[in-house]
Formats: structure tokens, sequence, C-alpha cells
């Protein structure tokens, strides 16, 4: 082959023919030692997603997990593919040095039918062919993963692969019951997770406190569970000690929060989905205020930013989705201090204002 | 004058317009922006792909005022977006009605300085790498250049902070 002087990324056809390569390669896998897992996304919704997980025994055990929220029913015509590999002899891929982007973007791959991302840190590929609805999880070697990969795992493909069927990732915790929900938006350090668990001791449900499916649904705005996991801080993890027995081992050797298990820690709050009726910016301050109003602009700021910018190659449109899903909804900053029992009874207060549509 | 024509930096430029002030990320550096009503319009004016003076005189005719006005508050908006990557030299210049920047109704707001806000706290805490130099290994597989990675910094996307 002579390397040629091309500035162009490859082409689509290329990209899809190095993803059949993929697939070729671990064809001998299949079927043999794989474990598959048919997992419903979105259960319960006009929107569900029924995805079948194709693992090698060496991920299963790291992936899994995280998905123990979701029903499991086999399915012989799944909606979307996903194949989670490692190891092995992958083929060449067909991008050159500068394709390779910051932040784990590939050039030509950012957009469209065909989505792609590297970790050259941790040598990870995700690859995505919207179209054919199949994608692809590779890393080297499944010890080089890091605590958010396995906290949140296969983000990158659902991200790219659920718009297709109403659903869009969204970093963002959500506290409510039956007559609606918050979902609480901001960077990390902002207070979501410590609110999240005092709402969950005070008896309110959620759909998970990290990342989570946002839709328009059955005629409502719906927040769907994703991870079955709440990541903590330690000076949170401080605040709730009954919850270090349930934490992941092992986690903190790479990440400086812990993970959670949802299921376990509070097995009556995790639900299936909410209805999402406001949405709350917490931020951190000295004492648990009064939620006060704010616009729609900060409001798209604090989703959209935190989702987008951990979440890469989203697509041209991502922005505009993510506004377009959080525009009816009214916005409030809360003050969150060291009296996080205040938190609960603030969230509660503005949900019974706005529980009539 | 600068009459070179502009326009996002696409795809890695994403914006919207919510309430009248636009949101702008830039998925390069993790940077995001927020922009007042007229920083907004005249971003929805440049960035379908725009020179300068085309851009300020659609911008004059909506206010009705002169086009030269407009140029004075443009160019240095535009010099700052251009620092910041969000916009890029390009070849063509969109048709002028191609995205109805033109035939408006009149805005609201009257041109002053534009303001734009930049925030940073999310890609400070993404350990973006903005060098990133790979090169492929023997089977065309990326790894960090040795004497420029050397283990420092971090390419990686954090799921969440």
């Amino acid at each position: 082959v002579t390397v040629g002087t091309r500035t162009e990324p490859p082409s689509e056809g290329e990209v899809l023919r190095f993803l059949d390569q993929m697939l070729d390669e671990f064809s001998v896998f299949h079927g043999e030692t794989a474990i598959e897992r048919d997992l419903l996304f979105g259960a319960g919704s006009a929107g569900e997603v029924r995805v079948r997980l194709t693992m090698t025994p060496e991920l299963a055990p790291l992936l899994e997990g995280a998905f123990a929220g979701l029903r499991s029913e086999p399915d012989t015509r799944p909606d979307l593919r996903l194949y989670a590999l490692s190891g092995g002899s992958p083929p060449r891929p067909p991008w050159r040095a500068p394709d390779y982007l910051p932040r784990e973007q590939i050039r030509g791959s950012t957009s469209g039918r065909v989505r792609a991302s590297f970790s050259v840190e941790q040598r990870i590929l995700n690859l995505l062919d919207r179209e054919r609805k199949t994608g692809v999880f590779w890393c080297a070697d499944p010890a080089d993963l890091e605590a958010w990969e396995l906290g949140a795992p296969l983000r990158h493909l659902l991200n790219w692969g659920m718009p297709d069927h109403g659903w869009r990732l969204i970093h963002g915790g959500v506290v409510g019951g039956k007559s609606g929900a918050a979902l609480l938006a901001g960077r990390g350090g902002s207070g979501k997770s410590t609110s999240t668990i005092a709402c969950l001791r005070a008896g309110m449900r959620t759909v998970g406190d990290d990342y989570c499916l946002l839709g328009h649904h059955d005629g409502e705005l719906r927040a769907h569970l994703l991870y079955d996991v709440v990541k903590l801080a330690p000076d949170s993890m401080a605040r709730f000690p009954e919850l270090s027995d349930h934490t992941t081992p092992g986690i903190e050797r790479t990440d400086l929060k812990a993970h959670v298990t949802l299921g376990s820690a509070f097995p009556k709050a995790s639900t299936e989905h909410l209805e999402v009726r406001v949405l709350v910016l917490p931020h951190v301050g000295a004492r648990t205020g009064a939620p006060r109003p704010t616009d729609a602009a900060e409001a798209l700021r604090a989703l959209a930013t935190s989702t987008l910018v951990q979440l890469p190659s989203s697509g041209e449109d991502a922005l505009r989705a993510l506004g377009g899903l959080i525009a009816p909804l009214p916005a409030y900053r809360l003050e969150v201090g060291e009296d996080i029992e205040a938190i609960p009874p603030a969230i509660a207060e503005l949900l019974r204002r706005h529980a009539e549509r | 004058v600068d009459d070179q024509v502009l326009a996002a930096d696409r795809p890695d430029i994403l914006d919207e317009v919510f309430d009248g002030e636009a949101v702008l990320i830039n998925m390069r550096t993790g940077c995001y922006y927020s922009l007042d009503p007229f920083a907004t319009e005249l971003w929805r004016t440049l960035a379908p792909g725009r020179r300068t003076v085309t851009a300020s005189r659609i911008v004059a005719a909506n206010h009705g005022v002169e086009t030269e006005e407009i140029m004075e508050l443009l160019s240095p908006f535009v010099a700052r977006l251009r620092e910041e990557g969000l916009l890029v030299g390009i070849e063509r210049e969109v048709e002028e009605q191609a995205d109805g920047a033109e035939g408006q109704t009149p805005p609201e707001w009257s041109p002053g300085v534009p303001k734009m806000e930049r925030f940073d706290d999310i890609a400070d805490l993404l350990l973006i790498d903005p060098i990133h130099d790979v090169d492929l290994d023997g089977d065309g597989w990326p790894v960090i250049r040795a004497e420029v990675g050397s283990g420092a910094g971090g390419s990686g996307t954090k799921a969440s902070e």
C-alpha cells in the first residue's frame, strides 16, 4: 500500500469496511464464549429500545453491573446491536495520525451516520453505524479501563445511537415521584449527587444521578434509568457513611469518587422512569436556600455544557436537541449548604408548585 | 479591513439561541460562551459564512444605521471570535438570503458593544490535552507520541466529574 499525501479523513465507506473487519475478526468468539444480554432501555415507554449487548468474558463482569437496573428480556430483533470487545488482533484502522483529534474525537466521524472516538490513553475505540444500528466498543486491555468507563459503560455508543429512538443521553440526576420530578443539572462539584442522596433518604425516587435518558414520550418529558450508579466525592461520602457498604470495591484506584450501587443502597428509590417538570441547578453555598428562578439560557448552559463536553461527537444538532427538550421547563438555582436536610423540602416545594400542567 | 470570508468552525462549534441569547460550545477546547442579544445577532449573521463587511451591511440594515457604525463594533468582536477558534476562514460567502439573516423583524435591542462571556469551568475539569500528538504503531493503531506525551497530561474525556 502506498502511503499517499491524503489530507482528507477516510471516506464513510472505508470506515464502514473497518467496522465489518472488526466484527469479522471477533466472529470466532461470537456464539462460543460470548456473553449476550438483551437489555430494554426506556422500558415502559412508547420509545422502548431493545439492545443486544455481546461481550467478551473479560469485559462482561466489568460492564454488566452498571446496567443492573434495566430489564433484560430475550429478543430476536434488537433495535441496536452493541459489541464490547477486548484484546485480540484487531484490523488496521483507516485513520492517519492527524485524524485523531483532542478529546477522543476522530476527524470525519464527529457527526452524521458513522461516529467514532478513540481514547489514546486507555486504547478504547468506539464505533457506531447508525444506519445498520451496530456499534463496537473495543479496548486493548480491560485492566486499563478507568473507573469512569466502568461507572458509565458504553456511553459514547448509547449517546450516538439513542437519539434515533427519541432519547438523549444527558448528564444530570433526576429525583421526584409520581407527581413529577426535578432534573438536577450542572458541572461536577455543584452539589448534584449530594442533593440526589439527600432526596432519596427523604423518600423520593430516582432514575439515576449521573447520566440518564431524556425524551418526549407518552405525552410527557420523561427521564429514564440508565446506570445503576451514584458517584460521590469523598466529602459527600463522609456525610453518608451508611453508603460505604454499597460501593463498588477497587474503584477508588482510578477515580476520586466512590461508585455507590443505587439498587443496593436504595432498593425502593430506583425506578424506571419519571416525568420531569422542573430543572434545578444546584450550587454549593453556605446554607441551603429557597430556589430562585433563573433564565432559560443559564439552564441550557448548565445542562448542555456538562453533557456535551463530556460526550464527544454528539453531532451538530445536539445542542439544539437538548435546548428543545428543556425549553418548556421552569428553571431554578438552588444553593445547597451543609444543612442537607433542607434540600428535599426545597425540591418537594418546587414539584408541588409545578405539579399541575 | 479584513475581507476574508468567515464561518462557524463546524462541526466543532455547536450553537443554539435560547430566549434570544446564543450559547456556543467549542467541542475542541471544552470552553463555552454566552452571548447577549446583539452579539447573538452578529453571530447568527456571521456563522453561515460571510465577510465582516457583508455582515455589517446586513445588521446595519436591520437597525437602520450606517454600515460603518456596525463595522466598528463588529471588527473587534470578530477578532475575539477568531482568537477563541469559533470562526474560521472559508472560501465562499453564503448566499445573502440563504439563511434568512436578512429581512427579519427589526430587533428590539440597539447596537452597542457586543458582549460575550467565556466559561472554562468544564474544560478545566476534563483533563483536556490540546496538544494530543499521536503516532501510529506498527499495526496502525494510535499511541501517544513518546517525546511529547511522556505520560503527562491526558487526552481522556472523563465520563463525569
